[in-house]
């Protein structure tokens, strides 16, 4: 079971301040051994026990895994993809716009100083106990990241390229599409990326509240029940699930950004 | 088709910070000649070069293509920017970046497709369609620049410093090929420099400008031979004559004289 | 308490799934850490004065018990020392109570047998209040809208109840409840609520029912009860609902000073139910729960008693038995010292 640890470290690119932590904390609950925080490899082996099966068709996950985590990435989904649409939308508007950004900057920033689980009582009253709710919280929580970010680089797009493309007489559409957007593009990924680490500690404290099914659930029916041991597979879960997250980011962002990097190379 | 420029002046600013960049500019670039545009730095020499592309108002004047009067981007007006690597979209490939020139010109797909790799032949660039800006030399970069000019078959074209950030070998080569380009494509070129020689070697007639506030000095006819050569002409005698002239009204415009 | 942390951490940082590792280390690493720092909060016995003893309080008006008692010297009385330390709730009191951080944890007598179940050694030294046995004196309700289709245990199977946390004795006593009522507890959902949402939500019609307070059940608001699900749980016997415990090493090393804790809650039982205070009574539970006094008073009470009445969490223990939260629930004189006062 180490093997998925070292496995998903490796794709993290960060593997060995992975590794150290996670030897730390073996020889740590070896020593002073405790209930609350048992030791790396009793989680692993639950972990496997718990979210894991032999069963190839369905990928070798558990039916709990595919239920829990497939209900909490389903949210997490939808609220972080709707939270791209409409900040990046929102973003250029207010970037493009001196008018409009004076206008809603202030209320941007109020929104991003508004700690997102204050939100939860609201959501509950508006969307009930529904996975709307979580949907809600976890867009509300991403989406201004999202519109500063954009916002920021729309507005710090380089003089020379506009003018550029305005001696090609392009449309509108094609000035934003193939130009306003691309040359935005790094704060518009730094953007995402944020808000992806953002959605997905939502994803989790949404469903410790008002739900009867998710990853963030689990772990409080595991705390509860006082199996710390579930509880821990269930956080590596979350771990494990951050870690691919990122790593698929990181693999479109290189693929989209390849032009900035180079050419940031080739200026040296 | 000729290009008139009309009287045209531009300030910077309003009140106490207005800043004259050019005042009262008149030049008349005729149907396939080169004009070039010398001065020193400050004489408003570029800011002129983007008033007849129609990137910026003029305060006042007017500036024509034909019959048509510029008060935008024209048509068949292509602009080559002296900074390439900021002009061109580095997330395009070479490629990408000449169709999208023409991409308000609406051009059948076929035609389109043999106008870029004509456009890249026509540079020395043929079959590097599918590398990106940032693959290539700065050289290369800006023989793309001019290729991305040349794909809508312009009437004419604008050069801005375009080969102020090259080494001369490659310097002398792009010389050469835009004279080479404007024989092919039949396009009239305004050429914007402050290197004197470059000024005198490619042009027809070379337009001297003067800084405090922007104006035109003095329009001297090129009459050297052609086709140009970079050995031959400039070893002509001709050629240092117009080139001191040049300097002279360049470095020291009060006390002109004309030669000749 | 990770929850307002997290977030900001990752946001610098680059792998999100690293950070929780390193985060939950680190959490995990503070909690225990404080064994050895924490250790020395109860001095030796026998070292001369009152010894002194850490309690995890969650503010509750229910908590009279140790306000009457400290505001009227009664710990003093009985050679302790008690400092008070607010606590979220009865899972954090005894995750403290496991670090040495506190001596004892307000906590109630289900999680205490399943944490002792799942090999955390605990001993009940005192019971803080019961439940009351009869639906007149009812202090908790099922709490269903006025004009809704449900009108006993038996309609609710297939839906939603809200209840203030999963897992937590007040879903246990629900399923306790819908199985005397006859209803079958496998096809119903419990949801997490804060406690000011669980009447509200069910006011709106986001959820079938609440398990709540007696007094949240506002006609106003539209609300009828079902019942009191402890009176049913508790077929005639009042149940312990909460109550104080403590490690069984500490249960045993500072035996004098949980036994002088226990004496001084039952004298202030005694005081607290004696009708000639109750004026007083009121008057300090208010002080300490920030709640207007005249609220307090139109509230129905839990009794109170410090004793422990071992065949209540006897019949607690087969309630988490019948229901397979655990299969072997520990024996009754297995986690109360034989020198605690009991009843029953």
């Amino acid at each position: 079971m180490g093997g998925v640890g070292r496995a998903a470290a490796r794709v993290a690119g960060a593997g060995w301040l992975v590794a150290l932590l996670l030897a730390a904390w073996e020889v740590y609950a070896r020593i002073w051994p405790s209930v609350f925080f048992p030791p790396l490899s009793e989680v692993l082996g639950n972990f496997s026990r718990m979210w894991l099966s032999a069963d190839a068709s369905s990928l070798f996950t558990s039916d709990l895994l595919r239920e829990q985590a497939g209900t909490s990435l389903g949210r997490f989904a939808m609220g972080w993809l709707l939270a791209v649409v409409v900040g990046v939308t929102l973003g250029m508007l207010l970037g493009r716009s001196p008018v409009a950004s004076r206008m809603y900057n202030p209320t941007v920033r109020f929104f991003t100083a508004v700690p997102n689980t204050m939100l939860l009582p609201i959501a509950v009253q508006i969307f009930g106990i529904t996975s709307r709710m979580n949907v809600f919280l976890i867009f509300l929580g991403t989406v201004w990241v999202i519109i500063i970010n954009t916002a920021d680089g729309v507005a710090g797009v380089d003089e020379m390229w506009l003018r550029s493309a305005r001696s090609l007489r392009l449309s509108r559409w094609t000035l934003y599409r193939s130009v306003v957007i691309p040359a935005a593009m790094p704060r518009i990924m730094t953007g995402l990326r944020v808000s992806l680490g953002i959605g997905l500690i939502l994803m989790i404290i949404s469903e410790l509240y008002a739900t009867t099914v998710g990853l963030g659930f689990q772990i409080v029916v595991a705390e509860k029940s006082f199996l710390y041991v579930d509880m821990w597979s269930a956080f590596v879960l979350v771990g494990l699930i951050g870690i691919v997250l990122n790593s698929i980011f990181t693999l479109v962002e290189r693929r989209v950004l390849r032009w900035q990097r180079r050419s940031s190379l080739s200026d040296l | 088709m000729d290009l008139v420029v009309d009287d045209i002046s531009k300030t910077y600013g309003q009140g106490a910070a207005a800043r004259v960049a050019v005042t009262s500019a008149s030049l008349t670039v005729g149907a396939q000649q080169l004009v070039s545009i010398v001065g020193p730095s400050g004489c408003g020499k570029s800011t002129l070069l983007m008033i007849m592309a129609g990137l910026l108002k003029p305060s006042s004047g007017r500036v024509a293509l034909g019959e048509r009067r510029v008060d935008g981007p024209p048509v068949g007006l292509s602009v080559v920017f002296q900074d390439y690597s900021r002009s061109l979209f580095p997330w395009m490939t070479v490629r990408r970046n000449l169709t999208m020139a023409a991409a308000a010109y609406r051009l059948p797909k076929a035609e389109l497709k043999n106008r870029v790799e004509q456009a890249l032949t026509s540079v020395g660039l043929p079959a590097s369609g599918d590398l990106y800006p940032w693959q290539m030399s700065g050289g290369m970069q800006q023989r793309v620049a001019i290729a991305r000019a040349l794909v809508v078959e312009p009437t004419v074209m604008l050069m801005d410093e375009p080969f102020a950030a090259v080494d001369a070998q490659t310097r002398a080569d792009l010389e050469d090929l835009v004279l080479r380009v404007r024989d092919e494509y039949k396009v009239t070129i305004a050429f914007v420099t402050h290197d004197i020689d470059e000024a005198v070697y490619l042009a027809d007639r070379v337009v001297v400008m003067a800084a405090g506030p922007g104006r035109i000095l003095e329009e001297i006819a090129i009459d050297l031979p052609k086709p140009r050569d970079q050995v031959e002409t400039k070893l002509d005698p001709n050629f240092a004559a117009l080139r001191s002239e040049v300097f002279r009204l360049v470095m020291r415009p009060g006390t002109t004289q004309k030669i000749s | 308490m990770k929850t307002d942390s997290t977030p900001r951490r990752v946001r610098r940082g680059r792998t999100l799934g690293g950070l929780v590792l390193a985060g939950a280390l680190l959490v995990a690493g503070c909690g225990t850490s404080a064994d050895d720092a924490g250790g020395d909060s109860a001095q030796p016995a026998g070292s001369g004065g009152p010894q002194t003893l850490k309690v995890t309080t969650l503010g509750l008006c229910n908590e009279i018990s140790v306000y009457w008692a400290q505001a009227k010297g009664l710990f003093a009385k009985h050679g302790v020392n008690v400092q008070t330390v607010k606590s979220t709730g009865g899972a954090a009191g005894l995750s403290a109570l496991q670090s040495g951080d506190i001596d004892l944890a307000f906590t109630n007598p289900f999680s205490t047998m399943i944490a002792i179940s799942r090999g955390i050694p605990l001993q009940w030294i005192a019971t803080a209040y019961g439940t009351p046995t009869d639906e007149s004196a009812a202090t908790n309700a099922i709490a269903v809208a006025k004009d809704s289709p449900i009108k006993s245990a038996k309609d609710l199977e297939g839906k939603t109840i809200g209840v203030n946390e999963i897992g937590g004795i007040n879903q246990i006593i629900t399923t306790a409840w819908l199985k005397e009522k006859g209803a079958n507890p496998a096809g119903v959902k419990f949801v997490a609520l804060p406690f000011n949402e669980l009447a509200s939500a069910v006011a709106t019609g986001k959820i079938a029912a609440s398990q709540t307070p007696a007094q949240t059940v506002d006609p106003k608001l539209g609300l009828k009860t079902l019942g009191d699900p402890y009176v049913v749980a508790g077929k005639g016997k009042s149940l312990v609902f909460a109550g104080y415990v403590t490690t069984t090493e500490k249960s045993k090393t500072l035996q004098k000073a949980m036994q002088g804790y226990q004496a001084a809650l039952i004298e202030a039982d005694t005081q607290i139910n004696d009708p000639a205070n109750k004026e007083e009574h009121f008057t300090l539970a208010a002080q300490n729960c920030k709640q207007d006094v005249n609220v307090l008073k139109a509230i129905k009470e839990n009794p109170y008693l410090a004793e422990v009445d071992a065949g209540a969490l006897t019949q607690m223990a087969q309630i988490l038995k019948d229901q397979g939260v655990i299969a072997d629930p520990p024996a009754v004189d297995s986690f109360v010292p034989a020198y605690v006062v009991k009843t029953g």
